[in-house]
């Protein structure tokens, strides 16, 4: 009778992936609430990719680390590298993105972006032709991410991400969304008609690795200590001796009349 | 024994399922978690100063009718309200509200368009101010988290099947109003009435809008739907019924000074107006403000 086994450790082991896929159909679930979450106008402004696979989701860390190292990072350094971490112990990223909010702001006069200006803020803050943001111009970024947005979709982003999470924590699944996962995805080309993308990580774990975390967790995790144990017992081992003549019970009969 | 009528009794929990969305906006999980969000709790005849703005506008602008051409979205939230109390349904009225404009992260993402957090809140101070619906200019990450809560809010409220829906209209009104202090932004999630269909599906939709109506809206905003050969510089525009039998309509852009100067003239009636109520808000924030200090210590 054939069966699933779930198991939490190896990782990636057999086991360990059977979880990694359930997490992933929820995952799935996640990106269908969060095409349904109520957004201004009913106006379709949401990319959604899901990523997994323990390659995939060593390049959006290993992206991280090096973003952190960035002249622009400076003040989110920490940030980055500490959540890369947590992206390596996730099981899956679900990346949500607007892709309106750059190129075609929602031309509410909202104020939400500038105040009294309205959408004029936006407009003449961006290379703006035929009364239209120009896509191609990316001279202006100096920063992690291309501002000014249109920030009603950048609420309206809230949204998708409120419903994916709510989706998440009914399934009891640890979800939590990141700005510095979102920006490493992305520059790696997930949710690529987007300029600004959120990642939210999923893991169905014993821990949450997502709280409670050390200072320095990028080196002091259960991976480094992992493989810190395994260089560290297998050293000490080279002082064993041969089982077969110095049985164990032979060893603690001697032991036991020399004491 | 006790006996209650089953939806007078609904309508008496929609203060206690209130209390379950709050909890939920409040414990969002958020990108920054330095959302500060705020929200307001309100009904009955502390609710009505925001049905007054309206009565008071269409007094002056002479009548509903010409209420609904200075902005229809508000028109039509406003006649939901006003019919359920009518009904004696008045819905539960939460305003969500935050302050978008602290810029405390220090993260100088630029999403806001400023290249540090610094620049973000001196433009705030030196220029920022209300647009149509809410101030800023906003952190964009606070925007965002505040999508969150929101979006938490109104999954509770739909976890519970009560009837809701969030407005940017009726958030205007009563930040216009002064119901809440420091903050960018106000957005309203009315619970109930207790029925099936009221927000969407609008059925007090019918006594606003007509075929006509609609058709007029959809061709004013949609155009391009009805243009007949899209090479004249003047194109003709179809439209309803035998459209071909009556005299040709044209489309083209171009300023309106008949129509801008209706709009500015009745910026400042809406000014006049909210200056109007606003002291019968002032009233009950002394209230809130008496009621709050006994609840928390």
């Amino acid at each position: 009778m054939p069966t699933v086994h779930s198991k939490e450790f190896p990782w990636y082991s057999d086991s360990d992936k059977n979880r990694k896929d359930h997490v992933v159909s929820v995952g799935k679930l996640m990106m269908t609430a969060a095409h349904t979450a109520p957004v201004t106008g009913g106006v379709d402004h949401l990319e959604a990719e899901l990523i997994w696979g323990e390659k995939e989701l060593s390049q959006i860390a290993d992206k991280m680390d090096e973003l952190s190292y960035l002249p622009e990072s400076k003040r989110i350094d920490e940030m980055f590298r500490t959540e890369a971490q947590m992206v390596r112990e996730s099981d899956c990223v679900l990346a949500l993105g607007s892709f309106r909010a750059r190129n075609m702001p929602f031309d509410g006069n909202c104020g939400m972006c500038g105040g009294p200006a309205g959408c004029g803020f936006v407009y003449s803050r961006r290379r703006a032709v035929a009364g239209q943001i120009d896509h191609s111009d990316k001279s202006l970024a100096k920063t992690t991410l291309d501002g000014p947005l249109c920030q009603m979709f950048l609420h309206n982003l809230g949204y998708a991400i409120g419903s994916a999470l709510w989706t998440a924590r009914t399934l009891f699944v640890d979800a939590r969304p990141f700005m510095t996962v979102g920006v490493a995805a992305n520059r790696l080309g997930y949710c690529r008609n987007s300029a600004f993308v959120v990642g939210i990580l999923l893991s169905a774990t014993s821990k949450n690795p997502y709280v409670d975390v050390p200072y320095y967790h990028h080196v002091v995790n259960i991976r480094r200590v992992v493989e810190s144990a395994h260089q560290n017992f297998i050293i000490p081992r080279q002082m064993g001796l041969d089982y077969r003549l110095h049985p164990l019970k032979k060893a603690e009969k001697k032991q036991s009349k020399e004491d | 024994m006790a006996i209650v009528d089953g939806r007078a009794f609904a309508h008496e929990q929609l203060w206690h399922a209130a209390g379950l969305v709050l909890n939920a906006y409040y414990k969002a999980p958020l990108v920054t978690s330095r959302l500060d969000q705020k929200a307001l709790l309100l009904s009955g005849e502390d609710f009505m100063p925001m049905l007054d703005l309206i009565e008071v506008l269409a007094n002056k602008v002479g009548g509903h009718e010409a209420t609904q051409n200075i902005f229809f979205p508000l028109y039509m939230d406003y006649l939901a309200y006003r019919v359920a109390v009518d009904k004696g349904q008045s819905p539960v009225m939460l305003l969500l509200g935050a302050n978008l404009a602290k810029a405390d992260l220090g993260w100088d993402c630029g999403a806001c368009g400023f290249a540090t957090c610094g620049e973000m809140m001196k433009h705030f101070r030196e220029q920022g101010g209300l647009g149509r619906m809410l101030a800023g200019p906003s952190c964009a990450w606070k925007s965002l988290d505040w999508g969150i809560a929101c979006d938490y809010a109104c999954a509770a409220a739909w976890e519970l099947n009560i009837e809701n829906r969030i407005e940017a209209t009726f958030g205007l009104v009563a930040y216009a109003l002064g119901y809440m202090d420091d903050v960018t932004g106000i957005l309203a999630l009315p619970l109930g009435p207790v029925t099936e269909f009221w927000y969407y599906n609008r059925p007090t939709m019918g006594q606003v809008l007509t075929p006509e109506k609609q058709a007029e809206i959809l061709r004013s905003n949609v155009p391009v739907h009805w243009i007949m050969f899209a090479g004249d510089i003047k194109p003709p525009v179809k439209g309803y019924g035998p459209w071909w039998e009556r005299p040709t309509e044209y489309a083209k852009v171009g300023p309106d000074p008949e129509y801008t100067e209706f709009l500015e003239k009745n910026k400042m009636v809406l000014l006049e107006a909210v200056m109007e109520v606003r002291p019968k808000v002032d009233a009950i924030k002394q209230k809130l403000k008496d009621k709050t200090e006994k609840m928390l210590p």
